[in-house]
């Protein structure tokens, strides 16, 4: 560089100008992407006092901002292109529901195992209370196959709801500190309890052939209970977690929710057990007719309730969107809140 | 310069928070009912009907005092934060440096942090994957990178977010005080980054109370006080209106304009309350219209420490006998001036004495330049006292 011994004298321009050339041959060593290594004149150019303005030779590597769409927001309104946060929200959600997973199991020696082992306890538990104590048989069917039906559901509703509840909160800290869709927060549980599903429902695979229950072309039906199962648990979580935000009392009331529905729930027992007179409760649950509907197409080889399946659908699917809404609608509020 | 230039735009923006503790927040809950903490509890305001258009490639800096809502300035235009009234408008990706470690999580390691925090400002993990080394690289930390982050020191942290945050991609980045967190190696690593950045014509704001960081990177620079833009200007007047002059000479922007060549006393030695003159050739190559001169007068530091039987002190220790404000009239025009002054005396004990002419600049009182004189006043110097006071004295009888 020839100019350098001219620069040395003239402090304010040029040592700037000097930064720059070094800047660039350095780029260009590096493919044009700019690497700081640590080594080089750079530093030394640059450390001495007084650098002066920096001198601006443009690269202009961005895209012009045309080409973005705006993103306004008021006190009431977030006005954003819906293909924008959609696009960023999907391969979020993914890497927001690994993580759970990740961190679940982080520093714990069975890990990704507990995942077997802590529906199995359960059900040694339950099952044993259930099946000993209150003499509960399964209503036609292998009682384990029957009671791990509806635990590997209930586990997924409980993980979900109860995570999902209190997920906002937890992660309130990242609210202020950088903006994505916040709805990927409650929605991540709901995911991540999709890898604990899959599998209890292995292992439930393996007990209904031990058992000699079989498997049926019946099977094929299970998409639907598993597609309310999720839309529901999904929407219970949004609803719940965005409240949380704002009332801490929402995450004591879910808990004790849960506990009911546990017992409103066929899980551990068949719906035979209830009494003819109430079994209209088992239908209007969604969860108890998602457990009712896999065990006909699953363990008794029947096609599920179509209508009734379908109507759990529509308004878990009205529910969600809702709760969506809500979320959205409240957002911009949670950080002050939080 | 058109329209289609600009990527921040404030209008009329306001941003309230409630202060106290709420037992509950149900009307917040509730989506039609305004959010607005009202007048009737106490609020304050972090920024107050705030209007400012940022341009494509701009690098801007923002200074004041703490407290003035240079954070929430950035939060935001991040979109963390909603505005209570006005409207915030923003394009393209912004990657935002706000608080130290991003959004990582202290159990996962730095390397699935990184591709965390990566999809956290909208990148893919492949994307994310491919910049890995450059970042890690960067960042400098590449042995523990995969230990969980719960275990990195601070600047650990901020040197992998801010590696992280400077290497996605981001049309708009947002730095606040990054400059000030980590070594000095790292701030020089950390202001060469936004030295490309903006050379690469990606759109910066700097929050910075480090002026001279600010007056190098950035072509323009806001100041805020209490929620008000003071000031939007080239960074030259701005940071001497906040800063003072020093600050633009550390910044590199400039020289102090006025040279205080010579200070004389004349004659060298004074014999206690004779008159003596004092000149001076001040050097003015641009006008100061705030410039203000001083005459102070010290003793020596041999002549504290003979009156005090002490050691020698410091030069910045020594006690001013005298500070007289010199009229600052030939600091307003340009030229080489004289300044003359006569004293009819003053009664100095015996010793050595250092006049010195001051130059400081309005409002601050950082010494700009200066020019010093000795006097000796002879005789042999008294115990435990500076000057004399002539008093005339008058007993007269009291009856009460």
């Amino acid at each position: 560089m020839p100019d350098e011994q001219a620069a040395a004298g003239e402090r304010d321009l040029g040592e700037a100008v000097d930064v720059i050339d070094l800047v660039d041959e350095r780029d260009e060593e590096a493919g044009g992407e700019p690497v700081a290594s640590g080594q080089g004149g750079v530093w030394e150019a640059s450390s001495r006092e007084g650098f002066g303005p920096l001198e601006r030779t443009r690269r202009a590597r961005v895209t012009p901002p045309s080409e973005h769409p705006w993103v306004v927001r008021t006190a009431d309104t977030t006005i954003m292109p819906a293909k924008h946060r959609l696009r960023s929200s999907l391969p979020l959600l993914r890497m927001y529901s690994a993580r759970q997973v990740q961190l679940r199991y982080r520093q714990s020696i069975l890990g990704l195992a507990w995942t077997v082992v802590q529906p199995v306890a359960i059900m040694a538990i339950y099952g044993f209370i259930f099946s000993a104590f209150l003499e509960v048989d399964g209503g036609g069917l292998p009682y384990l196959s029957m009671a791990w039906t509806g635990l590997t559901i209930w586990m997924f509703v409980q993980a979900a709801l109860q995570m999902g509840t209190v997920s906002l909160q937890n992660d309130s800290w990242l609210l202020g500190r950088v903006w994505f869709p916040r709805e990927i927060i409650p929605l991540a549980p709901v995911v991540a309890g999709l890898i604990d599903l899959l599998a209890a429902a292995a292992i439930l695979i393996v007990i209904v052939i031990v058992q000699g229950v079989g498997i049926s072309i019946h099977a094929v039906s299970l998409v639907l209970p598993l597609l309310v199962l999720v839309v529901w648990g999904a929407a219970i979580s949004v609803f719940c977690a965005t409240v949380t935000i704002f009332l801490r009392d929402m995450a004591t009331i879910v808990g004790l929710g849960l506990r009911l529905l546990f017992i409103a729930t066929p899980v551990m027992y068949p719906e035979k057990a209830v009494p003819e007179h109430l079994r209209w409760i088992n239908a209007v649950n969604p969860f108890g007719a998602v457990v009712t509907n896999t065990r006909a197409s699953l363990l008794s080889h029947v096609w599920p309730n179509w209508e009734l399946l379908g109507f759990h659908l529509v308004i878990g699917s009205a529910f969600l969107a809702g709760a969506l809404w809500y979320l959205r609608s409240v957002e911009r509020r949670m950080v002050d809140v939080a | 310069m058109s329209a289609n230039d600009e990527v921040i735009v404030f209008d009329d923006v306001v941003k309230r928070y409630r202060l106290g503790v709420e037992r509950s927040n149900i009307r917040a809950a509730i989506p039609w009912i305004p959010h607005d903490p009202g007048t009737n509890v106490p609020t304050v305001t972090a920024i107050d009907h705030l209007n400012l258009t940022i341009r494509q490639s701009e690098s801007v800096g923002i200074i004041g005092n703490n407290g003035t809502g240079k954070s929430t300035l950035l939060k935001l235009i991040a979109g963390v934060v909603a505005p209570t009234s006005g409207e915030v408008r923003t394009r393209g990706r912004i990657a935002s440096i706000i608080e130290l470690g991003v959004g990582f999580h202290d159990d996962l390691t730095g390397r699935e942090n990184l591709i965390f925090t990566g999809a956290l400002m909208g990148m893919s993990a492949a994307e994310m994957k491919r910049r890995e080394d450059d970042i890690i690289d960067f960042a400098g930390i590449s042995r523990a990178i995969d230990t969980p982050v719960k275990r990195y020191s601070s600047g650990m942290l901020a040197r992998l977010g801010f590696s992280i945050a400077t290497h996605v991609d981001a049309d708009v980045i947002l730095v606040d005080e990054v400059l000030a967190v980590g070594d000095i190696d790292f701030q020089r690593y950390s202001l060469e980054r936004l030295e490309n950045l903006i050379l690469d014509g990606v759109t910066t704001l700097i929050v910075s109370h480090n002026l001279a960081a600010v007056a190098h990177l950035c072509n323009r620079v806001m100041r805020l006080d209490r929620g008000r833009l003071v000031a939007d200007d080239e960074p030259e007047k701005v940071v001497l209106d906040y800063g003072g002059r020093m600050a633009i000479v550390h910044a590199g922007l400039g020289k102090v304009p006025v040279r205080l060549r010579e200070l004389k006393v004349r004659p060298r030695e004074v014999n206690p309350s004779e008159p003596f003159d004092l000149e001076a050739v001040i050097e003015v190559e641009r006008p100061m219209p705030r410039g203000r001169l001083r005459l102070v007068l010290r003793p020596t530091a041999e002549l504290v420490a003979a009156h005090t039987q002490g050691n020698m002190p410091v030069e910045a220790d020594l006690p001013q006998i005298l500070d007289v404000p010199v009229p600052p009239d030939m600091l307003r025009e340009e030229g080489t001036w004289t300044l003359r002054g006569h004293v009819d005396g003053y009664p100095m004990f015996p010793g050595p004495y250092t006049f010195s002419l001051e130059l400081m600049e309005d409002p601050h009182n950082e010494v700009l330049d200066v020019a010093m004189a000795h006097l000796d006043v002879p005789g042999s110097i008294p115990a435990a006292a500076v000057a004399q006071l002539p008093v005339a004295w008058a007993i007269d009888p009291t009856f009460s």
